[in-house]
């Protein structure tokens, strides 16, 4: 699963920091395309496979306030 | 309009970054927000946690900007009150001191008048009263 994060709305640093903390759920790898930035997601577990790429990136969006 | 979804588009010279930032903060516990920006325009995703019809995304819709609205204003008067905010809260963090501490502070101030009115190093005493008497003395030496 691939989630693309437009660098203009979502920062680098909450974007880590959300990776960091959610570290244990699943792997992560980051990567970035013209004015995404790229977030590789894999192993989720498997409970947490329906709602993990939302909450992940609801948590990222959290991290700006 | 998907399942449990809807999408519509903000423009950013309308709306700040930061409100929207702050609308979509007060929202992620009840739906999952996605945000993507193509040029000017901010495209929004709301997409409910439970199930909702039609009528409830669209009344979601509403809520979201009206909520926008409020952290506009709110930002606004964040903004114009900046600096006299800053103020009361520096009063009063000073005033919250321990009164010592404030006194301590003003302690070194005494102590320096203090060791001026001593006159250590001898440096307040003038000119002709240090130097004066040699001055008589040299001439008789030269009569």
């Amino acid at each position: 699963m691939i989630i693309n994060f437009n660098k203009k709305i979502y920062s680098l640093k909450s974007i880590k920091k959300a990776i960091k903390d959610y570290s244990q759920l699943a792997n992560f790898k980051i990567g970035q395309k013209k004015n995404y930035f790229l977030v590789k997601i894999t192993k989720i577990k498997p409970e947490l496979k329906d709602i993990f790429q939302d909450e992940f990136s609801n948590y990222v969006l959290s991290l700006h306030q | 309009m998907r399942k449990n979804k809807i999408v519509f588009s903000l423009d950013v010279t309308t709306y700040s970054l930061q409100a929207i930032y702050a609308t979509a903060y007060s929202f992620v516990d009840r739906v999952y927000v996605f945000l993507d920006r193509k040029g000017k325009k901010i495209k929004v995703v709301l997409e409910s946690k439970g199930n909702l019809k039609k009528k409830g995304l669209e009344d979601l819709k509403k809520e979201f900007h009206n909520e926008l609205l409020n952290y506009l204003l709110r930002v606004e008067i964040a903004k114009r009150n900046q600096k006299i905010r800053d103020f009361i809260v520096g009063t009063a963090l000073v005033s919250a001191l321990p009164t010592e501490l404030l006194t301590q502070s003003s302690k070194p101030e005494i102590s320096g008048t203090a060791d001026w009115q001593k006159d250590p190093l001898g440096i307040a005493i003038p000119w002709e009263e240090k130097y004066g008497k040699k001055k008589r003395k040299t001439k008789k030496k030269s009569k």
